[in-house]
């Protein structure tokens, strides 16, 4: 419904030679203007809130510009995109045959497997001195070579420092763990049993 | 698209799957008119697109607690009409706009730099004109004689009377024919 007779009407009234056509705009837009703003309204929001959200979480983090330092070839979003050839059916691998999947299960299986011998197997209860008494066997047993090479692979990534310097009260107190519960945690320490009950003890 | 009531709108907007869908219908529907009420009060187009792009965030922040008290039109008119002033009041304080010797706005150079301005043509004249009036006397101008907008509606965007709205509007077309008859 148009109101327009009524402008005109109270025009007239108010003894107005102002013309109720003039009321087209003269200004321009530019074209298709309307057709994507509830787009880039929505693109704005999102793009605010997330920006809200840092300041909160990070101020130094939400100062940073987000531009990447990285550099394309020049061109590169120009090219053609090539015609793919037919395409072929993409293989499907199992986990199980990949090789460091088998290699870690195998390392699992054997480490496992030692210490159940271990343990089994001794008469005594198996401590911390045996341990170090199967690997300082172990260790003899390395020719030089091989003696240097465990030593170079110590000395690079261990400080000797590394669990002393973990501050894992976040963790529990409210971190990752903070929504485990303690029966939870029991379960799993239960599920690692061959590691974490053992009698390895001073 | 058939246009979507005000209620189905906020209803939808209410339920957390649909709010987007919901806000885009409502973009849709209001998008040209809140557009040319801002455009016609700053008139170039890159800071009419930027009042109402505060306008629409606005609107996403506050729907969810607008009561059906007023209609939403209304709601909208009101949020647009005071993002136009905040805007036109910063433009004032950074000096990047001219004043008159009353201090208030005058945008007619903006209008003068506007590629397809014609001195000629009676609509451009007529922005020219809305320019020699006072910013709140400009509003009622344009949300009428523009807008078509009722003054009951105009009373409730601006908190104004009717009665104080109509003596406006007749000040403001006798202003406006003058400076048409005249200059």
């Amino acid at each position: 419904m148009s109101v327009r007779p009524t402008i005109e009407n109270e025009l007239q009234e108010l003894n107005s030679r102002l013309f109720a056509g003039l009321s087209q705009n003269p200004y321009t837009i530019p074209a298709g203007y309307f057709e994507g703003m509830a787009a880039q309204v929505l693109a704005e929001i999102r793009r605010r809130e997330t920006q809200e959200e840092l300041n909160a979480l990070s101020p130094t983090l939400s100062g940073l510009s987000r531009e990447i330092p990285y550099t394309t070839p020049a061109g590169y979003f120009d090219r053609s995109v090539q015609t793919p050839g037919p395409a072929e059916p993409t293989p499907v691998v199992s986990i199980f045959r990949r090789t460091w999947m088998r290699y870690a299960v195998a390392a699992a299986l054997l480490g496992a497997g030692v210490f159940i011998g271990l343990k089994n197997n001794n008469e005594t209860p198996l401590t911390a001195n045996t341990v170090l008494s199967a690997v300082e066997k172990e260790i003899d047993g390395l020719n030089d070579q091989e003696k240097e090479r465990l030593q170079d692979f110590v000395a690079a990534g261990m400080t000797g420092q590394e669990t002393a310097q973990l501050d894992l009260s976040g963790l529990y107190a409210d971190g990752l763990l903070a929504e485990v519960s303690e029966q939870e945690l029991t379960e799993f320490l239960e599920q690692t049993a061959l590691i974490t009950s053992s009698s390895i003890t001073d | 698209m058939p246009p979507y009531s005000d209620a189905e709108i906020l209803l939808a907007f209410g339920e957390p799957g649909q709010r987007e869908a919901a806000f885009t219908r409502l973009v849709r529907q209001y998008q040209e008119k809140l557009y040319w009420h801002i455009r016609r009060m700053v008139v170039g187009h890159e800071d009419a697109n930027d009042v109402l792009q505060n306008v629409w965030i606005r609107v996403w922040k506050g729907l969810e607690g607008f009561r059906a008290d007023s209609q939403l039109y209304t709601w909208l008119y009101r949020i647009a009409t005071n993002e136009c002033l905040s805007y036109l009041e910063q433009q004032k304080r950074k000096g990047s706009v001219a004043l008159d010797s009353e201090g208030g706005i005058n945008l007619s150079d903006r209008i003068r730099a506007d590629a397809h301005f014609d001195a000629e043509k009676a609509e451009w004249k007529l922005q020219l004109a809305m320019q020699e009036l006072p910013e709140k006397q400009r509003l009622v101008f344009t949300l009428r004689y523009y807008d078509e907008m009722p003054y009951e509606e105009m009373s409730r965007v601006l908190e104004t009377s009717e009665g104080a709205l109509k003596a406006s509007y007749h000040h403001a077309v006798k202003k406006v024919e003058d400076y048409l008859l005249n200059r």
